[in-house]
């Protein structure tokens, strides 16, 4: 790849990297490697397990260079196919679905206002994210893919290999799951309360 | 984001995760998957130049190659092989073995044209696999390896007529060096 091809097509990139060309191979990754991997992290619960499935996914590709159709589906569409294969195969062996780390429930607030319901933002979006985990994964996936990751809902369909009324049902099915979660009666003593109570 | 409903439970779900995308987003991958990866890359090419044939395309190319040497060599088999000296079952053909058979030699395994064999010509050394039984019908008696098939070697002159057939000696045979047991 010459020198400031970066904004050369996936396909270009594709055909460079097949005859070998480091630089293109280099550069799909670094277009790439953020969606695969928050999508493994999404999927698994698991910083470590979303490593090891973005090294596979790209190793698949690695492998299956000559053989990839970019007329079939775009390339980011073949990843996703990739990556939930991979960490679907890891999750099946490892049994391990609501492993939350530590990574995962912490996040830099979103905003700056009052302690209290900041505390509170971030405990909804760690209880969003264990219920999230808690989704069967056929549910997990779509969520993850159209809600999270905006990609439209033929390309999910594509990626889960199902029809696109199958990924709306799945879809509203699993909103409809999140929501019956948080209307479930919260603890009276959470540590919002308290934080608000404190500041008040 | 898809919000397609009016559902107040559901909308606070879906701002949530826009939240959650929005946190999502600043995720970082650690920057030692990249050094793997690209380790990876390097050593799946420095295999692949060493090692041609580990590329699917080239044992796709091997493999039509060979399929196409052996339908040539099976047409030149079939042609040079006179009508009046194809075997039937009462008659087995009087093959000549021109060294015992066991030989390691260029003259080694079964004679299929006599004159043609006997001029200085250049040869090609073809490979294919066929049935045992076609190749009892030359007096040659092989063990098959599966589905009832023998890899054997044919000579082929530069005019397209197989001079000579043999047997792959088979590597795991130190004592029976060729396989072949010659009809008397």
């Amino acid at each position: 790849m010459a020198s400031g091809d970066f904004d050369a097509s996936d396909v270009e990139l594709l055909q460079w990297a097949r005859d070998g060309d480091r630089d293109a191979f280099a550069e799909i990754y670094r277009r790439y490697h953020q969606v695969v991997f928050r999508f493994a992290r999404t999927m698994s619960g698991s910083a470590s397990i979303a490593e090891d499935a973005s090294q596979e996914t790209f190793a698949v590709l690695m492998r299956d260079l000559a053989r990839y159709e970019p007329q079939r589906a775009r390339l980011s569409t073949y990843l996703y196919g990739v990556v939930r294969n991979v960490t679907r195969e890891r999750l099946r062996k490892e049994r391990r679905f609501v492993d939350l780390d530590s990574a995962n429930v912490s996040g830099e607030p979103a905003s700056h206002d009052d302690p209290g319901s900041v505390l509170a933002h971030a405990q909804a979006l760690a209880k969003l994210r264990q219920v999230i985990a808690a989704l069967p994964s056929r549910y997990r996936e779509v969520v993850i893919l159209c809600e999270l990751h905006e990609v439209s809902y033929a390309d999910a369909a594509a990626i889960v290999n199902a029809p696109v009324g199958t990924v709306r049902s799945r879809l509203h099915r699993a909103k409809k799951i999140m929501a019956q979660q948080f209307q479930k009666p919260r603890r009276a003593t959470s540590v919002a309360t308290a934080v608000s109570r404190c500041l008040a | 984001m898809n919000t397609d409903h009016g559902d107040p439970s559901l909308h606070h779900v879906d701002r949530l995760l826009e939240a959650m995308a929005a946190e999502d987003a600043r995720v970082e991958p650690p920057a030692r998957l990249q050094v793997v990866v690209m380790q990876m890359w390097d050593d799946t090419w420095r295999r692949r130049q060493s090692s041609p044939l580990s590329d699917a395309s080239a044992w796709r190319g091997a493999w039509w190659f060979a399929a196409t040497a052996a339908a040539v060599a099976a047409m030149v088999l079939s042609l040079a092989l006179p009508q009046s000296a194809r075997p039937t079952k009462s008659e087995p053909a009087h093959a000549v073995n021109l060294q015992g058979g066991a030989g390691g030699g260029p003259g080694e395994g079964i004679l299929l044209v006599a004159d043609a064999a006997l001029e200085p010509t250049a040869m090609t050394v073809v490979r294919v696999r066929m049935r045992a039984s076609v190749l009892a019908t030359l007096g040659m008696r092989v063990g098959p390896d599966q589905d009832d098939t023998v890899t054997v070697e044919v000579l082929v002159g530069e005019d397209g007529v197989a001079r000579r057939i043999r047997p792959v000696r088979p590597l795991s045979d130190p004592a029976n060096p060729t396989g072949v047991k010659y009809q008397r």
